[in-house]
């Protein structure tokens, strides 16, 4: 089973490619002082805002929140 | 998420508005109605495909939520192109209505010089927009080497010898230096800086339409240079095939935005 890491960045991959995704989940397990392969599904909240932060200025807001419903899905 | 292919909106920008600029082109070059019917044709086929990519890149923008930033980058692009159009609707009120020849510099200039402001203005916020994600030193040097060598180049094969050319007024020399200057670093400068940042994303969506917006830019900036070069030779007259260049590259600008419009994924329920 993959780790939420691992769910989030192939859900972000599409849209901002692997380096980027892999900013974006790497930038917010250091801001929590966790390595990416720790996130758990209560850090949702932190990768989130932190998805919502570094993609809002390049891509479209509703965009975002679909990729945020995505990734809230793939924890259920 | 599926973000890979194309809307017919965008197939429809595409091969329509690249159609219409082709077509536009051969009325022009086979003649028909004589002269003054081909310079009509030039002018307001012009107007109608450029008009067409500047609502399309408009409509673009406006899709964007109030406050969303690709609202703002879109709307500069958009608007940069409208006032292109009425430059081009000027000209051709002078040139078709009047029956007179465009003067050069002339009130249309007021208008193709502010497009680069806006034009520039919007794919420069679009850049930089993706500070903190990719990184933007490369993309900065790369695209400033880049430009000084193309400004150098334009400057030894175009503006010198206008520059020093005594039978050239100040300010046509002015404008003459200028929009090989404006191109190069008003356009050419932001645009390969942008593609060299989202070339970072590798094939992430949200790359594909700057290549396209850099595409177009590039064809404006040889377009622009060519005609600088033929007006100076006094080679250059309304339905020359270099006319084309600025149909096809606006066009592209058109397509980019419409590619943009297609990553808006529908809200998710609930």
């Amino acid at each position: 089973m993959p780790t939420l890491a691992e769910s989030v960045v192939s859900i972000l991959e599409p849209l901002v490619g692997p380096m980027v995704a892999d900013t974006c989940v790497r930038a917010t397990a250091l801001s929590l002082g966790k390595s990416a392969d720790d996130l758990l599904a209560d850090d949702m909240p932190a990768l989130e805002s932190n998805v919502k932060r570094l993609l809002g200025p390049i891509a479209p807001r509703q965009t975002i929140d679909s990729i945020i419903a995505e990734m809230e899905g793939s924890i259920r | 998420m599926t973000t890979g292919a194309f809307s017919r909106r965008t197939w429809a920008v595409l091969v329509f508005g690249l159609a219409a600029a082709v077509i536009v082109q051969m009325l022009v070059a086979s003649g028909v109605g004589g002269e003054s019917t081909a310079v009509a044709i030039s002018d307001i086929g012009g107007i109608l495909v450029i008009g067409m990519a500047a609502v399309v890149t408009i409509r673009t923008a406006l899709a964007f939520g109030t406050g969303e930033p690709l609202r703002a980058q879109w709307l500069a692009i958009g608007v940069g192109i409208a006032v292109y159009v009425l430059g081009d609707i000027v000209w051709a009120y002078t040139e078709v209505v009047r029956g007179l020849d465009p003067p050069f510099p002339g009130l249309p200039d007021i208008f193709y010089v502010a497009m680069y402001v806006f034009l520039g203005w919007g794919i420069i916020s679009a850049a930089l927009a993706y500070k903190g994600l990719v990184r933007m030193k490369v993309p900065l040097i790369s695209s400033a080497v880049i430009t000084i060598a193309s400004a150098a180049a334009i400057y030894v094969v175009l503006v010198k010898d206008i520059i020093l050319d005594p039978s050239v007024a100040f300010l046509e020399k002015a404008l003459t230096v200028f929009y090989p200057a404006g191109d190069t670093l008003l356009l050419l400068a932001p645009a390969v800086f942008i593609v060299l940042v989202v070339s970072q994303l590798g094939r992430g969506a949200l790359g594909v339409p700057w290549r396209f917006v850099v595409a177009g830019v590039a064809v404006l900036a040889v377009a622009d240079a060519v005609y600088q070069w033929l007006e100076w030779q006094g080679a250059y007259s309304t339905g020359h095939i270099i006319d084309l260049g600025w149909m096809i590259g606006y066009v592209l600008l058109a397509v980019g935005a419409s590619v943009m419009r297609d990553l808006i994924l529908p809200a998710p329920r609930g």
